[in-house]
């Protein structure tokens, strides 16, 4: 028999007290997994998304917009824009001699009818684009099938394939024309997913505004990892070129999120923390209570010649086992939890929760460094126990 | 020769409302291979003299000589390794480990020291068949009756054959027929060498020993001789 022995015995013994025990940790390390799960997801998806982005830029022509509201509250119908304008085809010539940029890719929207053999819309946003450009910029997207390569061919997004319950080669009439479609776009989680994307002539004959183009997007910089300043230099060189051009980046946006982002993080690390310091009370009472129920178990020991770092081992190896436990349940129970919320906590996820071997190994090593450091205390305790006092001899 | 060598041991202790002596300055000289009975009545100081010759319970004053060895001169956790090499003990109430078997329980001295699992094993089994409790080695404590409880203390207090056995008031517990083959058992260890000390109110316990030493208010009252030492 060797010490591990003891302690295991011992814990097979006391089963109700170590199972309140390890739930109490299987709860305070799942609740950290999970948050530590959530926020790398949360930062893995911005960080994509800026990549993604990089430093695209979105042009549109300047609308004069006004609505009207008292107190804060918008009145309805008060929306009126003056002087609705779309660019047209030099624009594009202007903005690509600028310098720094590296593709425009032009785009016209509308409002089309759209039937497929099983269902039927009046209403549905087509976007004529030039898919060389278009599918340069979009270089996240995923087809199912191919791109298009003739005029009568079309791409369209994840949910527009579900609704209307077509996929590569069948047929779409769009306003009475009747296109194929050439490939769908693998679900982004965004707008993108409900539209329906065709050459750019086509769509500007089909919606009847020939050479216009409702906005440009336009991708600066061949490196996606420009810096902000280099992005304002870009914006601000397009908006003297076209001024009646408004010049928005799409990171700026991302970015704004990121601080969001960046709050639920250090939220998770300050509600980590006090979940820690709770664990590591409720081990340090447990383990005291368990070595005060002993003291004549301990009395024996030292009586039959324990020494004191062989009281502490046994003491220790109970709580170790019991936090390795915790640990691996934990971790276990934290992903799963993760991976369940992380799309109501996140949002538009695009991706899985990543199980993260870093992740499963720190909080193994934490929740036994925790378990064995809580317990110190009560370990060196039981091995000062005086075995006369502890066998009443005295 | 005298294996323990007790002088002028005196035990004071605070007892909440000022000191108390457990022991007013004892001395006693156990030969090796005696049977030696500490008798006396309640609160009468045997239990602790006992704790003080089991190296447990350090005295206020004295000394206490084992083997040449000057046993509170050593440090608490040298005296543990003392107690482990030197000495078996049989507490009041068995004092077995409830969530151990039998023969585990009996392994527990031997749990420190650097025998293999298979040997303590064999150690421990061939101490349990000595006490009669071969067939039920992987019995839990609350699965065996008073006097195989009592047994199975003996054998963990023998499995490292100690040169010494202490056994607090070992008959306490038992039935008398039960107190009687305890007794037996003792007395086969004697004989084959083991010296014994115990402590027990139990007059009809003393005709198994060589010598009876009666203790009362912590003082050595009278010592009476049974037998001679067997060695």
């Amino acid at each position: 028999m060797k010490l591990k022995d003891i302690a295991l015995n011992n814990l097979r013994r006391r089963k109700i007290k170590m199972f309140f025990l390890v739930f109490g940790m299987v709860f305070g390390v799942a609740t950290i997994v999970t948050l530590s799960a959530i926020t790398a997801t949360m930062q893995k998806e911005m960080q994509g998304n800026i990549l993604e982005v990089g430093t695209r830029l979105i042009i549109t022509p300047k609308t004069e917009e006004r609505n009207y509201s008292y107190n804060g509250i918008a009145i309805p119908g008060s929306d009126v824009n003056f002087d609705v304008t779309e660019f047209n085809d030099g624009v594009v010539a202007k903005i690509q001699d600028s310098d720094g940029i590296n593709v425009v890719a032009p785009k016209v929207l509308g409002a089309a009818k759209v039937q497929s053999s099983k269902r039927s819309r009046d209403v549905a946003v087509i976007v004529g684009v030039d898919f060389e450009k278009e599918l340069q910029i979009k270089n996240y997207w995923r087809l199912v099938g191919d791109k298009p390569a003739t005029e009568d061919q079309v791409l369209i997004g994840s949910n527009i394939g579900m609704e209307f319950k077509v996929e590569p080669g069948k047929k779409l009439t769009i306003n009475g024309r009747d296109f194929v479609i050439s490939g769908v776009i693998e679900s982004t989680a965004s707008d993108e997913d409900g539209l329906v994307f065709m050459n750019l002539a086509t769509a500007q004959e089909l919606l009847k505004k020939p050479d216009a183009l409702s906005f440009l997007e336009v991708a600066a910089f061949k490196n996606l990892r420009a810096t902000d300043e280099q992005v304002k230099a870009v914006v601000q060189q397009v908006s003297v070129k076209v001024p009646e051009a408004r010049v928005t980046s799409v990171k700026d946006k991302v970015e704004a999120r990121k601080e969001l982002v960046d709050r639920f993080a250090n939220f998770s690390l300050v509600v980590s923390v006090i979940v820690l310091i709770i664990g590591s009370l409720i081990v340090m009472t447990t383990m005291m209570s368990s070595v005060n129920e002993r003291t004549r178990e301990i009395g024996i020991f030292r009586a039959i010649g324990f020494r004191k770092k062989h009281i502490i081992k046994i003491i220790l190896m109970e709580a170790g086992v019991v936090s390795v436990i915790s640990g691996i349940v934990g971790f276990i129970v934290g992903m799963g939890v993760a991976t369940l919320t992380a799309p109501m906590v996140v949002g538009n996820l695009k991706g899985s929760v990543a199980w993260n071997p870093l992740l499963a190994v720190g909080v193994l090593v934490l929740s036994t460094l925790v378990g064995l450091l809580a317990s110190w205390y009560p370990a060196v305790k039981a091995s000062r126990l005086d075995p006369a006092e502890a066998l009443r001899f005295i | 020769m005298n294996i323990i060598e007790v002088r002028n041991v005196t035990k004071t202790y605070d007892g909440g409302e000022g000191l108390v002596t457990a022991l007013g300055g004892v001395n006693l000289k156990v030969e090796e291979g005696e049977f030696l009975a500490l008798v006396g009545p309640s609160g009468s100081g045997k239990s602790t003299l006992l704790s003080i010759l089991g190296a447990i319970n350090p005295p206020t004053n004295g000394e206490v000589i084992i083997d040449d060895i000057n046993i509170y001169e050593l440090s608490s956790e040298r005296r543990a390794d003392f107690r482990s090499e030197y000495l078996g003990f049989v507490f009041q109430q068995f004092q077995l480990i409830p969530y151990l078997t039998a023969i585990e329980n009996v392994m527990l001295p031997l749990a420190i020291t650097n025998r293999s699992t298979t040997e303590q094993r064999e150690m421990a089994k061939a101490v349990l068949e000595k006490v009669g409790l071969g067939n039920k080695c992987e019995r839990l404590p609350n699965q065996l009756s008073g006097g195989e409880q009592e047994r199975v203390a003996i054998a963990r207090a023998i499995v490292n054959h100690p040169p010494i056995l202490f056994a607090d008031e070992p008959t306490g517990a038992l039935d008398t027929k039960t107190g009687q083959e305890i007794m037996d058992l003792f007395k086969t260890l004697n004989k084959e060498g083991q010296t014994i000390i115990m402590v027990t109110h139990n007059m009809d316990c003393l005709s198994y020993t060589g010598r009876a030493v009666f203790i009362r208010d912590g003082l050595l009252e009278k010592t009476e001789e049974y037998r001679k030492k067997v060695i």
